[in-house]
């Protein structure tokens, strides 16, 4: 079997994939193959895949790939979507007071139930 | 009829309108990862710790907002915190007390420790990590000055709960030192009101009379080995006479006479010899009156690295091996015979309560030094049981200090401790942070070190990460996909 048989590459819009993405997607299959990421003149993302095991398939590997960068890309979106909340949630575990005030988004203002208009 | 009381009630209850606008028409995504099940669906995890399967095609549209509201798939992600809606403060302070009380064992800090009195033995099994064929007392043995010394150190640790176990070698042959050492500890703890409990771990075949009154007035219990029938245990476990096998059931036997029922447990290793007679394993367990079983692999620490034990099977064997010892247990409790697997049931406890379990392997940070040390019968201390063996082969990575000259201080924080630690988390290493099943494994830094060089490890190629992602999956489709064995798993830890 040639080399390029053992070989696949493709092409990834930075505009769809995050970066991160595919170097987490290529990390999780690195046990299986080698994983070459390199952009080209047209700011494309390549990922030049290759097995590491000759009896391995190439094709199957490619497609494992990407079925692993859907689940990364989704993996960075609940991550940015979730930063603040996941911020508030261990500052709010381990603090010694509480920062989520139960009454705060359900209180009249004018009735000033944290006493803010009271001077210290 | 009246209308007055109508006026009142408007005061008191908002008008509807006010909780369409709060309710709102979009969620809000909580924090949670994912891995898949199998080809069809993911396991979800959350902050709380909390698990639910979901079918493939329905994770993207969840994760890009617009999985359909109300309906019973979202209420359930609702009320297992996934996403919220409208009133969320109620569930974030919800799911932060969760999270806090799955991380209390963090604020405890170490309460096992673990006194190795001696590395004699009268055994020589090949899988042993430590032990040493040698008569010479002076050169193997505690001295008395270090045990004290340990003991002081041990009261430093704010735990409120101590558990001394006496390791070995075979630790019996030093029982004047384990005397010595709980009298001085019982003395010390009636001023310090900690719950103390004390665990011998012994292969039995030393067991006297004198032992059984000694650990009967101070409430000591008994760990000891049984890997099996017979004609396994006596091959994975020689001794002198070949008759380990007889001597650990007569003194389980005795253990039970003398102290009760519930006084002494058994661990066994699993050895290539096991793999093919899981059955078998179980059933001598159950003929022992035992109630369950901790289905173990073996360490690849020390002597079982040298004598090539650790790499005589792939953990996918093991696998197999626990899987067949799984189904079996399963039905042994379809037909009314009640018996678990612990190392099922630790996880199990961690995906179905809040409990964190406290077992050193499944903890992020790391079990190692901030739930155990050992203090080796040189003075030597160290972050586990598993790296003083390392420490045997002559790896010293995990030896954190010497108890007769390093000050409690500098032992828990010596880079030795604070740097595999901080740099293994699983919550932020490649892979583990987020990995669907992060909740219920750990981050072991010493095996990882042990066995690819590096503490934090590589996941891809990771035995560790193998091993719980297989064993993890294997027990939420069960949970999901078989009702009888679900209400059997269940019953263990609920």
């Amino acid at each position: 079997m040639s080399d390029e048989a053992l070989k696949s590459v493709l092409r990834i819009d930075p505009s769809v994939y995050r970066l991160s993405a595919v170097k987490k997607a290529a990390y999780r299959l690195s046990a299986r193959g080698d994983f070459a990421i390199s952009s080209d003149w047209e700011d494309q993302i390549t990922v030049a895949i290759g097995v590491r095991d000759a009896v391995d398939d190439v094709d199957d590997l490619a497609r494992e790939f990407r079925r692993q960068l859907l689940d990364q890309d989704l993996r960075e979106e609940i991550a940015e979507q979730t930063a603040p909340i996941s911020n508030l949630l261990l500052a709010q575990a381990f603090s010694a007071t509480s920062l989520i005030d139960l009454n705060s988004d359900t209180a009249d203002f004018r009735s000033d139930p944290a006493g803010i208009s009271q001077p210290d | 009829m009246s209308t007055v009381a109508l006026p009142i009630l408007n005061d008191r209850f908002r008008a509807i309108d006010a909780y369409r606008i709060r309710a709102g028409s979009t969620y809000t995504l909580l924090p949670f990862r994912f891995l898949e099940l199998d080809r069809t669906r993911y396991i979800l995890s959350n902050f709380s710790g909390e698990y639910f399967v979901i079918q493939r095609d329905q994770l993207s549209p969840l994760v890009r907002g617009d999985l359909p509201m109300h309906t019973p798939l979202y209420n359930e992600l609702k009320s297992l915190h996934f996403l919220v809606d409208g009133d969320s403060t109620v569930a974030l302070d919800l799911l932060a007390a969760k999270y806090r009380t799955r991380q209390q064992l963090l604020a405890h800090f170490t309460s096992l420790f673990m006194f190795v009195v001696t590395l004699r033995c009268e055994h020589s099994c090949p899988y042993c990590q430590v032990s040493r064929q040698c008569d010479d007392r002076r050169a193997f043995d505690m001295p008395v000055e270090v045990a004290e010394r340990a003991i002081d150190f041990m009261f430093r640790s704010p735990s409120p709960s101590i558990k001394v176990e006496f390791q070995g070698g075979e630790p019996l042959l030093n029982f004047d030192l384990i005397k010595h050492v709980v009298l001085k500890v019982k003395e010390r703890n009636s001023t310090e009101q900690r719950d103390v409990a004390f665990v011998i771990a012994t292969n039995l075949a030393l067991l006297t009379d004198e032992v059984l009154d000694f650990c009967n007035l101070h409430e000591i219990y008994i760990s000891t080995s049984l890997d099996g029938p017979r004609e396994l245990h006596n091959r994975n476990r020689p001794r002198p006479g070949g008759d380990s096998y007889e001597r650990t059931i007569r003194g389980i036997r005795r253990v039970r006479e003398a102290l009760g029922p519930d006084r002494v447990s058994a661990l066994m290793t699993t050895t290539l010899a096991s793999l093919s007679q899981p059955i078998d394993i179980i059933d001598e367990y159950l003929r022992q009156g035992f109630s369950s079983i901790f289905l173990r692999s073996i360490s690849p620490f020390g002597f079982a690295v040298k004598t090539g034990h650790a790499d005589r099977y792939h953990i996918q064997d093991w696998l197999e091996f626990y899987r067949r010892g799984l189904d079996y247990i399963i039905e042994l409790n379809y037909q009314g015979v009640p018996f678990r697997e612990e190392y099922s049931s630790l996880i199990l406890k961690r995906m179905l309560t809040l409990d964190p379990t406290g077992y050193v392997d499944l903890q992020s940070p790391a079990g190692m030094g901030i739930s155990c040390l050992a203090f080796n019968y040189d003075g030597a201390v160290y972050a586990s049981d598993e790296a003083r063996m390392l420490a045997e082969m002559g790896d010293f990575t995990f030896r954190l200090g010497m108890i007769m000259s390093d000050s409690y201080e500098t032992i828990m924080t010596s880079d030795a401790l604070v740097q595999p630690l901080a740099t293994t988390m699983s919550e932020c290493v490649p892979m583990c942070a987020d990995c669907g099943v992060q909740p219920y494994c750990g981050s072991d830094p010493l095996y990882h070190h042990a066995t690819q060089g590096d503490a934090v490890g590589f996941k891809p190629t990771s035995g560790f990460c193998t091993k719980n992602m297989s064993v993890i999956r294997h027990l939420i489709k069960l949970l999901e996909d078989d009702d009888k064995a679900s209400s059997v798993l269940k019953s263990w830890v609920l």
